[in-house]
């Protein structure tokens, strides 16, 4: 009787040590980063081209690799929830080895099939003289490549999720497939879009490893934050803090009130 | 009139139903959990093939496997009010009843202006604009009923209505359902497991247990001539299986029962059903013309408000009900010896 008198929630005290020890382990870093920034240059160094260029590039390729998922994504994730199909553990599989691929192998891997030399790149370019790698274009594709499983697991759990008795209802209302997706599914599915998206774009913002391998590191063209901060710790380190905050500070703004709505 | 033969295998469950209601008629499927029911309004609705049979409705064939003929759900001319309604929770009570005409292609406005009808005809109107979420179990229902007939079915088939709403709605909503469905002029199933929707609801009843109908027929005549134990539990009737002989019955179980002169069955084998009322008790063998009179002992007693039902036990397995009253002076209880008591002329014989 008394303990149902307690308010819920209440942990355990033993693991209160450990949820804080996590919190500090990601804070800490933080706060380092904002001990060593150089507060009175800050202006200047924001407003180095290098800087412009790169969080202007970032943001332009992060959201083109979301926008470019949803529209790939979304189907993907409702074929692979929705239908049986020979092989859909495989498919299933193959979407997501992205996600422990390390990026730069998966860089390669685009640089065999879209590169000058590779297997559809070297046709396209044959035939068109258009290349995908070292270009803003190649920037977005090893974006995409990287981010989009966080979209499609996301999704594909939203879909497998949701109470399909809704679709039957409206089966029967005589709503075809196409409006049932546009008008039932995809409501549904709404939370699990969002949450997908943000963390798909998350993910391509902070993309580097397959980006400089396909894409190269070229200032103005494919060298966004995650790039410019590694060269620039080489170099410049008081700028490459500025670009690191600029990122925190971007980062946080869009998770901060999303996090809790949408990823739960 | 929707004609159907329903043959198929689904899990556990070996469906094979004939099935028929005429235009106009409400048809209420009466049986346990996991007899078939809610398979073959979904399979009527065309969200599950029949592997045999067929399913006609208004002489058009929506489903025969024989022909490899099977019209997917959008294009069937079928309604349906789901357990638990499904209203779809993002769109208003306004939105939900339009949904079906918006889906076959009405424009906005003239879909709206429908729903609008509806809506005014149901009494929902100062709900046009509320989120399911907001609506009670009655009007939640009478959305539902709005948005399955709104787009103008010829058969509408109703899974559970009531089951959602709790006990005292549900009295009230059930005798409104009865008026709705009586403007709605195409064949109407509705498909339940409380026996008093279905004698409220239904013009007849068919009884389905373990994927087979067991019994169909006007409610009145289920009633007091079960063909089951299961229907017989339902209606609250105590029902025995026996051999005919002139005026006795044998019964399977042991122990016999006179009977009023009746027309025997040919072999006859007949199934006897009495009302737990007509069942009297005493504590001393009674005197007068009661021809069943036989000495037992209480088997358990369940009260019910004012009523008190005495389960007998050998040689006649058998449930009377009396008054708390009587119940009290006779001193029930579990164990106790008892004289039960029966009229010839209570006893209904039939074959079976």
């Amino acid at each position: 009787m008394n303990r149902r008198r307690r308010p819920r929630g209440r942990a355990p005290w033993v693991l209160l040590p450990f949820a804080g020890l996590g919190v500090a382990f990601v804070a800490l870093p933080l706060v380092a980063l904002l001990q060593r920034t150089p507060w009175s240059d800050l202006g200047d160094l924001l407003g180095d081209p290098v800087v412009t260029d790169a969080l202007r590039l970032s943001i332009v390729s992060a959201f083109a690799a979301t926008g470019i998922s949803l529209l790939v994504g979304v189907p993907l994730a409702w074929v692979l929830a929705r239908t049986t199909f020979p092989g859909r553990s495989l498919v299933r599989g193959l979407v997501t080895l992205p996600m422990v691929l390390p990026p730069v192998v998966g860089g390669a891997a685009l640089l065999f099939a879209f590169g000058r030399r590779g297997l559809l790149g070297q046709p396209i370019y044959d035939g068109t003289g258009f290349l995908l790698p070292f270009s803003l274009w190649g920037v977005i594709a090893a974006n995409t490549f990287v981010a989009m499983p966080f979209l499609v697991i996301t999704v594909e759990s939203g879909l497998r999720s949701a109470d399909q008795r809704y679709e039957e209802a409206a089966a029967t209302l005589g709503a075809s497939r196409w409006t049932i997706f546009r008008r039932i599914t995809v409501p549904h599915a709404l939370p699990a879009l969002l949450a997908g998206a943000v963390l798909c774009w998350a993910r391509a913002l902070g993309e580097f490893g397959a980006t400089v391998t396909f894409a190269g590191n070229l200032q103005g063209r494919t060298q966004t934050m995650p790039l410019a901060v590694f060269l620039a710790l080489e170099s410049d380190r008081d700028a490459a803090i500025a670009l690191s905050l600029v990122l925190v500070v971007v980062s946080l703004a869009v998770l901060i009130p999303l996090r809790d709505r949408w990823l739960r | 009139m929707l004609d159907a033969h329903i043959a198929l295998r689904l899990g556990d469950l070996d469906l094979d139903v004939g099935l028929t209601a005429r235009t106009g008629e409400v048809v209420a499927l009466l049986g346990p959990n996991g007899a078939g029911k809610t398979t073959i309004v979904r399979a009527l609705a065309g969200l599950v093939p029949i592997e045999r049979g067929h399913i006609t409705l208004d002489g058009t064939v929506l489903d025969d496997p024989g022909t490899a003929t099977f019209v997917p759900t959008e294009q069937r001319p079928v309604g349906v009010v789901f357990q638990d309604h499904l209203l779809f929770p993002r769109m208003t009570a306004r939105d939900n009843i339009a949904f079906g005409l918006r889906a076959r292609g009405t424009d906005r406005a003239a879909a709206g202006e429908h729903a609008d009808h509806w809506l005014d005809r149901l009494g929902l109107t100062d709900h046009a604009h509320d989120r399911p979420s907001a609506l009670s179990g009655g009007q939640a229902q009478r959305v539902a009923l709005a948005r399955a007939l709104a787009t103008d079915p010829r058969l509408l088939l109703l899974d559970e209505p009531l089951a959602a709403l709790d006990a005292t709605t549900r009295v009230h909503v059930r005798a409104e359902l009865r008026r709705h469905l009586d403007t709605f002029d195409g064949a109407r199933i509705l498909v339940t497991h409380d026996p008093v929707d279905a004698l409220v609801l239904a013009d007849r009843l068919v009884i389905i247990e373990h994927g087979r109908i067991t019994q169909t027929g006007a409610p009145a005549a289920i009633t007091s001539r079960p063909a089951t134990r299961y229907v017989a539990d339902l209606v609250g009737i105590n029902l025995l299986l026996g051999r005919l002989e002139g005026t006795t019955v044998i019964l399977d179980g042991g122990g016999e029962l006179t009977v009023a002169p009746t027309h025997p069955s040919p072999d006859g084998q007949v199934a006897v059903a009495i009302r737990p009322q007509a069942i009297a008790l005493y504590l001393r063998e009674p005197d007068g013309s009661p021809r069943n009179t036989w000495p037992t002992t209480v088997a358990a007693l369940e009260v019910d408000r004012d009523r008190v039902r005495a389960t007998l036990d050998a040689p006649i397995p058998v449930t009377a009900e009396i008054t708390a009253v009587a119940a009290h002076t006779l001193d029930l209880r579990p164990g106790h010896p008892i004289w039960a008591s029966i009229k010839a002329v209570d006893i209904t014989v039939y074959e079976r």
